[in-house]
C-alpha cells in the first residue's frame, strides 16, 4: 500500500504525530488472498479531535468528518469496480480515529490495482502515476520500492518530518508456503515461517521509501 | 523685497491648498483608523511594511463583467509611488453609515494627482463598466462597488458594503420582491427549442435572433440529412445547439451598454451626495474633542470609534434589520440619548525603543459614566489569591467589577438602544417582551452569586492519562487489539472565581452536579468526565469563599484551602492585581520554555515562534483607572533588545520568518 496515499486521503495523519499503518497482505493460495490496510491514529485522538473542529493548521485543509466519511466511500466503490476484487469492506471509527478497507483479490495485478484505485480517489489535484507495489512469481514475493517523492520531498522541505515522529509502517505477508529468505535485514520471519512482518518509522521511509521495500523467497 | 513678496505669497498659496485629510471626515462617520506613514517610514529604517496591509485591506468586490475592480486598494499601498501617493503624510480611512450607501472611504494625501489617475486608469487591462465625471474640482469615477475622487492633491476611495448602489424605501423592496422577469427567457418553462436560457445578456433581442438562426439551419439541417445519409445525427445536433458568436457578441454588448446607462442614471442621482461627501465638512470630525485630541497625540497609528445612535441601532441592537434595505434611520424618529450618548473609543498603537504600547480608551457620557466608575471602584478579591500556585506562574489575567453595578449600566444603555432602534412594524413588540422578560429573571441569582472577580492562571504542566487503541501480534504475527495508556501533558489552568452569595452558589452547584456528564467526587467536588469532543479531566469545586475550575486533580481534591505557602503568589503580582481591575500578564519565557521542554519539535512552525518569542520580552495589561469619563487600557510588549524601535525589530523578525 502506498503510504502516500494515505498521507494524502488524510492529511490529518500529519498532524496526529502518532499513528499506526499497517498493511497486512494474506494469500491463500498461490494467487488468491485477502489485504487489510488499517490506519490507526487512535493514540493521536485528542489532537484530531480538536484539529477537526478547524478548517486549515499549518497550512493543510483539515478534512470534515463528512469529507473522510465520503473519500472512503470513493474509495470503497472504485475499488469494488475492480475486476478480481471482491468483497470490499471499509470501517471508519471516529471515537478512536481507526479507519480500515478490507477485500478480497483473485491475483496479485488486481491487489495492485485496487491500491492504485484507493490513490486515485484524493490525487485528483496532484495525479500518481500508476506505481506496481507488489510482484509475485512462483518462488518469490516483492514489495516493491515505491518512489514518494512528492510528499516526502514536500515534507522535508517544510521541516514537518518531525510531526509524525513517533509515526510507524507495519508491512505483514502471509503465505501459503513457508519463507526461505527475505531482503529487508529489518523483517521479521514468523515462528511457523508463514509470514514475514516489517516495521519502519514513517518518518523514515519518507525519507527513504526503500525502507520498507523487501523480497521474500520462497522455499 | 521682490522676493519676500514672492515667498509671501508662494506661503499664502501653499496654506490655502494644502488639505487637512481630517477636515475632510464627518463628524458622524461612525470609525476612523488612521496611519502615520511618515513616523511609520522612520520607525521601520527603510523596511517594506505597507506589504502586511494587504491583509487588513482585504479582497477588492467588484461588480460586473469585469474582472477588475476601478481600483485595487492593495496595489495603491503595496506600489505608492506608481500612485503618486504621498507617503510622508496620514492616511486615513473611516465608515460612514447613509441613507443611500454604507461603506468605507479611503483618504489618502498625493504628491502627483495626474499619476494617480493614470494608474488607477491603467491597472485593469480591460474594460470596465464605468463612468467619469468632472464636477468643478472634482473628479469623480464610479462602479456599482467603488466611487473614486480625486481633487487637488488628495485622493477619496469609496468602497460600497452594498452588492450595488440601490437606495430602497420599503415599498420598494416589496416591488422587487414581487418584480417581474427581467427577460424572457426567466420563465421558459416549457421547453423551447429555439429559444431558451436566462442570462442576463439572453434579452429579447438575443432570443428574435437565436430563433431566426436555429429556424434558419432547421431548414438546412434537412436538407444536409436528405444529401449525405452517412451524417453523424449527434455531430450535427451539437453544431446546431452552438449559438452563432455574431448574436452573443452583440448581446452582451447591448447589456454592457444597459448597465452603464443603468450606472449613469445611478450616478445622476447620488453625484451630489458624493460631492459633499468629499468635501470639507462644515461638521467635521475634529469637532469631536476625544477625536481630535487623539489625531494631536502623533499616533503611528489609532482607531477611533463613533458610536452615533444609527449605527448602534443597526449594528449593535440584536433586533435592528441589519441585512434588510429599510435600515436606513428614519429621518421623524424622536430619539432620546441618555445612556448611549456620547460614546466613543479608540485604539492607539506605538512604536517605541524595545516595546509595543497599545492603548484603548471608551469615553462615555455623564450619566453612562457614573456606573462606570462605580463598577470599577471594587477590588481584587484577597481570597483568591490562595488558589493560584505562583511557583511556575506562565500567564494570568485578573479581573475585578461590580457586576451590578455594569448590569445596571447595561440595562439602561440597551433598553434605550432597543427604544431608539429603527424597527420595523412587526418588530414593535419586540422592546415590551424584552422589558418583560427582563424584569421577570432572578438577577440576584444571575448577578449576584458569582460576582465579577475572577483570576484565570496558566501556571506549569500536568500529566493526565489517555487510553487508546493497539495491537499485538503472536509469533504468528497473528493481530489481536488492545487498550494501552499514554501520558499526555496539559497546561495547569486554574479559574478562580469569587462566591458573593453562598447559599445560591451552592444552590447551582447542585444543580450542574445532576448533568450526567459529571461525578461527585466529594461533596463539593465535580468532575467533568471526559468526553467524545472534550478530552480534557476538568473539575469544579466550592469553597466558602470561591468557585474553582481547574484540571488539576491536585488542586481540587486535596487543596482547597489553598496551595502551600511557598508556592502562594508574590507580593508584586498581587499587588499589581489588587492596583488594577483588569491586569494580565505574560511571561513569554516561562512559556516558550515550558512549550519546548513538554512538546519538542524542530517543525518549521515550532522554530519561527520560538525564533519570534525568543526575542519578546513579557507582555504586560492593565486598566487605567476611570476618570474625566474615561476608562482605559494599557497593554505593552517588550523585546528583549531595548535600544533599536520594536517596529524595525518586529519587521526584521517577520521578515525572517518569512523565508
Amino acid at each position: 500500500m502506498k503510504l502516500k496515499t494515505f498521507l494524502l486521503v488524510f492529511p490529518l495523519v500529519f498532524l496526529s504525530s502518532c499513528f499506526e499503518f499497517i498493511e497486512e497482505v494474506t494469500y491463500t493460495d498461490s494467487e488468491k488472498g485477502q489485504c487489510l490496510i488499517t490506519l490507526n491514529c487512535s493514540q493521536s485522538k485528542i489532537k484530531l479531535k480538536n484539529l477537526m473542529k478547524l478548517d486549515t493548521f499549518m497550512g493543510l485543509n483539515i478534512p470534515s468528518t463528512g469529507q473522510v466519511q465520503n473519500d472512503i466511500i470513493k474509495a470503497k466503490k472504485l475499488i469494488g469496480e475492480i475486476e478480481g476484487i471482491h468483497t470490499v469492506v471499509a470501517t471508519s471509527d471516529f471515537d478512536n480515529f481507526i479507519f480500515t478497507v478490507k477485500f478480497n483479490f483473485d491475483s496479485t495485478a488486481s491487489l495492485n490495482k485496487a491500491l492504485n484505485a484507493i490513490a486515485k480517489v484524493e490525487s485528483t489535484r496532484n495525479p500518481i502515476p500508476y506505481y506496481t507495489i507488489y510482484e509475485k512469481t512462483e518462488g518469490q514475493f516483492s514489495r516493491l520500492n515505491v518512489p514518494d517523492d512528492s510528499t516526502a520531498a514536500k515534507a522535508v522541505r517544510q521541516g514537518n518530518l518531525s510531526l509524525i515522529s513517533g509515526a510507524t509502517a507495519t508491512a505483514i505477508y502471509r503465505f501459503a508456503q513457508p519463507v526461505k529468505s527475505i531482503s529487508n535485514s529489518k523483517a521479521l520471519i514468523s515462528k511457523n515461517k508463514l509470514a514475514v512482518m516489517l516495521k519502519q518509522p514513517v518518518a523514515d521511509i519518507v525519507k527513504k521509501p526503500s525502507l520498507f521495500s523487501n523480497i521474500i523467497l520462497f522455499k | 523685497m521682490k522676493s519676500f513678496f514672492i515667498s509671501l505669497s508662494l506661503l499664502f498659496s501653499s496654506v490655502l491648498f494644502s488639505a487637512n485629510l481630517t477636515d475632510y471626515i464627518p463628524s458622524n462617520a461612525t470609525s476612523v483608523f488612521c496611519i502615520n506613514f511618515n513616523q511609520l517610514n522612520q520607525k521601520s529604517k527603510g523596511m517594506d511594511y505597507l506589504k502586511y496591509l494587504n491583509k487588513f485591506i482585504g479582497e477588492n468586490y467588484y461588480y460586473g463583467s469585469s474582472s477588475c475592480p476601478l481600483i485595487k486598494l492593495s496595489e495603491v499601498i503595496n506600489l505608492p509611488g506608481s500612485y503618486g501617493l504621498d507617503i510622508n503624510s496620514n492616511a486615513y480611512m473611516y465608515y460612514k453609515v447613509g441613507k443611500a450607501f454604507n461603506g468605507k472611504v479611503y483618504l489618502f494625501q498625493l504628491s502627483d494627482a495626474k499619476k494617480f489617475e493614470t494608474a488607477m486608469n491603467a491597472s485593469c487591462d480591460e474594460p470596465i463598466e464605468k463612468v467619469m465625471k468632472q464636477q468643478g474640482d472634482i473628479t469623480l469615477y464610479m462602479t456599482e462597488k467603488q466611487v473614486v475622487g480625486i481633487k487637488n492633491n488628495m485622493a477619496f476611495i469609496f468602497i460600497n458594503d452594498r452588492y450595488e448602489f440601490r437606495d430602497y424605501n420599503e415599498e420598494e423592496v416589496i416591488d422587487a420582491m414581487e418584480e417581474t422577469p427581467a427577460y424572457e427567457g426567466d420563465y421558459d418553462y416549457e421547453y423551447d427549442r429555439y429559444s431558451y436560457g436566462k442570462e442576463p445578456y439572453m434579452d429579447s433581442i438575443y432570443h428574435q435572433e437565436l430563433k431566426a438562426a436555429r429556424k434558419f439551419s432547421d431548414s438546412l439541417i434537412y436538407v444536409k440529412f436528405n444529401k449525405n445519409k452517412s451524417l453523424d445525427f449527434g455531430e450535427e445536433l451539437n453544431k446546431y445547439e452552438y449559438v452563432d458568436t455574431g448574436i452573443l457578441y452583440r448581446a452582451k454588448r447591448r447589456e454592457t451598454e444597459r448597465k452603464i446607462a443603468a450606472l449613469n442614471l445611478k450616478f445622476e442621482k447620488i453625484t451630489r451626495e458624493f460631492e459633499i461627501l468629499f468635501a470639507p465638512q462644515p461638521a467635521s470630525m475634529m469637532q469631536n474633542r476625544n477625536f481630535s485630541r487623539l489625531d494631536n497625540d502623533k499616533n503611528d497609528m489609532y482607531f477611533f470609534y463613533n458610536t452615533p445612535i444609527d449605527f448602534m441601532s443597526n449594528y449593535m441592537s440584536p433586533f435592528s434589520r441589519r441585512y434588510s434595505y429599510d435600515k436606513v434611520p428614519k429621518d421623524n424618529t424622536p430619539v432620546k440619548q441618555v445612556y448611549t450618548a456620547d460614546i466613543s473609543g479608540s485604539y492607539t498603537m506605538n512604536f517605541n525603543n524595545g516595546e509595543v504600547k497599545i492603548n484603548t480608551f471608551s469615553t462615555f457620557g455623564k450619566e453612562a459614566f457614573e456606573y462606570i466608575s462605580k463598577a470599577y471602584e471594587l477590588k481584587q478579591n484577597k481570597n483568591l489569591f490562595k488558589y493560584i500556585d505562583g511557583s511556575n506562574l506562565m500567564a494570568y489575567i485578573s479581573h475585578s467589577s461590580n457586576t451590578k453595578e455594569l448590569v445596571k449600566f447595561y440595562e439602561k444603555f440597551y433598553f434605550e438602544l432597543l427604544n431608539n432602534a429603527n424597527l420595523g412594524e412587526r418588530d414593535e413588540d419586540i422592546v415590551p417582551s424584552a422589558e418583560l422578560l427582563w424584569n421577570m429573571l432572578d438577577k440576584d441569582m444571575l448577578f449576584g452569586t458569582i460576582t465579577n472577580q475572577w483570576i484565570l492562571a496558566v501556571n506549569g504542566m500536568i500529566e493526565s492519562k489517555v487510553t487508546f487503541k493497539t495491537y499485538d501480534y503472536d509469533e504468528d504475527f497473528k493481530r489481536t487489539e488492545r487498550m494501552d495508556e499514554r501520558i499526555v501533558k496539559q497546561p495547569r489552568m486554574v479559574l478562580a472565581m469569587a462566591i458573593n452569595h453562598q447559599e445560591n452558589a451552592k444552590k447551582l452547584f447542585e444543580i450542574i452536579g445532576k448533568y450526567k456528564y459529571f461525578e461527585k467526587l466529594k461533596d463539593n467536588v465535580l468532575h467533568l468526565k471526559p468526553s467524545r469532543d472534550f478530552q480534557i479531566n476538568l473539575y469544579i469545586f466550592i469553597t466558602e469563599d470561591a468557585m474553582v475550575v481547574t484540571n488539576d486533580y491536585n488542586l481540587a481534591m486535596n487543596q482547597q484551602s489553598g496551595v502551600e505557602k511557598d508556592k502562594m503568589l508574590s507580593k508584586d503580582e498581587m499587588n499589581f492585581m489588587l492596583e488594577h481591575n483588569v491586569a494580565m500578564k505574560v511571561y513569554s519565557g516561562k512559556l516558550l520554555t515550558s512549550i519546548n521542554d513538554n512538546f519538542p519539535s524542530d517543525s518549521r512552525q515550532m522554530k519561527r515562534i520560538t525564533n519570534f518569542a525568543s526575542s519578546m520580552g513579557d507582555l504586560v495589561f492593565h486598566d487605567t483607572k476611570p476618570a474625566n469619563n474615561s476608562y482605559g487600557i494599557e497593554a505593552t510588549l517588550k523585546l528583549q533588545n531595548t535600544s533599536d524601535n520594536s517596529f524595525y525589530q518586529l519587521l526584521k523578525l517577520m521578515n525572517v520568518n518569512e523565508k
